[in-house]
């Protein structure tokens, strides 16, 4: 990605707060779009007819659809999107998944806006600053 | 996932927003800002709370399964 780029971001969680926190830690930023989605189900209508997307965003456990799941579906759709699942229980991604695929971190909630910031950039272009 | 389990998670992200925007407040509070010590006080407990749920619930806090 090169620098200055715009960013196209989708953010996924059913807490209404952590998209707001999500918000509020990149809304200062005018190279970032972001798309928010409070399910799996809402998130994949956004990826069928939205922006081209670099980055997903999700919470692991949700209702309805998981965030792993809902990442390996969109992969389907996107091959080379970027994914950071937030999570409180990181030990259970491992469970459902034995490794991160390239391309994927995680980050533990709670996060901070400088570790949300970092873990978008260390995906996106490979070091802590956009 | 029980109830139990349930309940700690979305306690826990709660808490979590309140830290979170508490931090924000702070970082973009100036040095004079007269609410800073709110702001202070507000992710100090915030803080102290998720402690407080990570000793109250150490094998499982990170564990649901």
């Amino acid at each position: 990605m090169d620098e200055g780029q715009p960013i196209v971001i989708l953010a996924v969680d059913d807490e209404p707060g952590v998209l707001a926190l999500v918000r509020r830690c990149l809304g200062d930023d005018e190279r970032i779009t972001l798309i928010d989605a409070s399910s799996g189900t809402e998130a994949l209508e956004r990826v069928a007819k939205g922006p081209a997307l670099d980055i997903l965003i999700t919470d692991l456990r949700m209702p309805e659809m998981e965030g792993d799941e809902l990442a390996r579906r969109v992969r389907t759709l996107k091959p080379d999107l970027k994914v950071l699942y937030l999570t409180s229980h990181a030990d259970r991604l491992f469970d459902a998944k034995k490794q991160l695929w390239a391309g994927e971190a995680y980050l533990d909630k709670p996060f901070t806006r400088e570790g949300l910031r970092e873990a978008i950039a260390l995906l996106l272009v490979g070091r802590t600053t956009l | 996932m029980t109830d139990d389990d349930k309940n700690r998670h979305d306690f826990k992200n709660q808490l979590g927003i309140i830290r979170g925007f508490s931090e924000i407040l702070l970082a973009e509070a100036a040095a004079s800002d007269p609410r800073r010590g709110d702001f202070e006080e507000i992710h100090k407990a915030a803080t102290a709370a998720l402690d407080l749920l990570a000793r109250l619930y150490p094998a499982q806090a990170d564990t649901p399964r």
